[in-house]
């Protein structure tokens, strides 16, 4: 079933529930910190090798060997892990063929 | 008309920046996606799956067989999924898709390290998704511009 804005009627009813607002903020919060992560990759490599690093506002916030542990830590200090940039600091540059 | 802007990476490659919403992710969360247009279908990465709290091990397996440069994939399908794009003047642009693909291969890799090298790579964003949202994709290597059109 496809609604009058073009949207089936399920996207129409998720999206009701989103506020398009906090998105464009959130994405723009995430699009910093990620910027400032590649920036500063080739510190944290020798910081944080192999290591899963969560970043906010410009700062590593945790880091851990595993990824669920590197979100429970910034849990802790406060800070909501759905706002963090998260990213594993490989130590070699990996080419992905996509 | 307002773009979405696209970042290109030291090597080149492109990527930008977009939210999912589902009924099947607990945790949304903005995320980095590569674009692929040699890639058929839009794929998120394990560790962005899991990122979102989706338990990509209980999600039905794709009906397509996909194979990569690694060999076979073990690909599930995360079912009704809308993905929200930003444009350089903050609007967004939502994009619903019936299905898109999650990566689930933990034995393409076959090294100690196997399982890091798999959680570093990227979700990458397909034609499938390209093709619904019916984007013009603008690349410039030798400024490092590119950009998405939308209507």
């Amino acid at each position: 079933m496809i609604n009058s804005s073009g949207q089936p009627a399920w996207a129409a009813a998720l999206l009701k529930k989103v506020d398009m607002n906090d998105v464009a903020t959130d994405m723009e919060h995430f699009e910093r910190d990620d910027r400032w992560l590649r920036e500063n990759l080739d510190r944290l490599r020798k910081e944080y090798p192999d290591m899963f690093v969560a970043v906010y506002d410009r700062k590593i916030v945790a880091a851990a060997d595993a990824l669920a542990d590197a979100r429970k830590k910034a849990k802790d200090a406060g800070i909501d892990p759905a706002k963090c940039v998260i990213q594993l600091i490989l130590t070699k540059d990996y080419i992905w063929v996509l | 008309m307002p773009n979405i802007p696209l970042s290109l990476d030291e090597q080149g490659k492109i990527f930008l920046y977009i939210q999912l919403f589902s009924p099947g992710i607990p945790n949304p969360k903005p995320l980095k996606i590569y674009l692929d247009t040699g890639a058929s279908h839009t794929t998120l990465s394990l560790k962005d799956a899991e990122e979102m709290g989706i338990a990509a091990g209980n999600l039905r397996s794709s009906e397509i067989t996909n194979y990569g440069y690694g060999g076979r994939m073990d690909v599930r399908k995360l079912p009704e999924v809308c993905m929200v794009f930003i444009r350089d003047d903050k609007s967004t642009v939502p994009v619903c898709m019936d299905s898109i693909q999650v990566n689930y291969t933990y034995s393409a890799v076959k090294k100690k390290d196997k399982d890091k090298i798999v959680y570093g790579m990227p979700s990458v964003l397909g034609v499938d998704s390209l093709s619904r949202a019916a984007f013009g994709l603008h690349v410039n290597w030798k400024d490092k511009t590119a950009y998405l059109s939308s209507a």
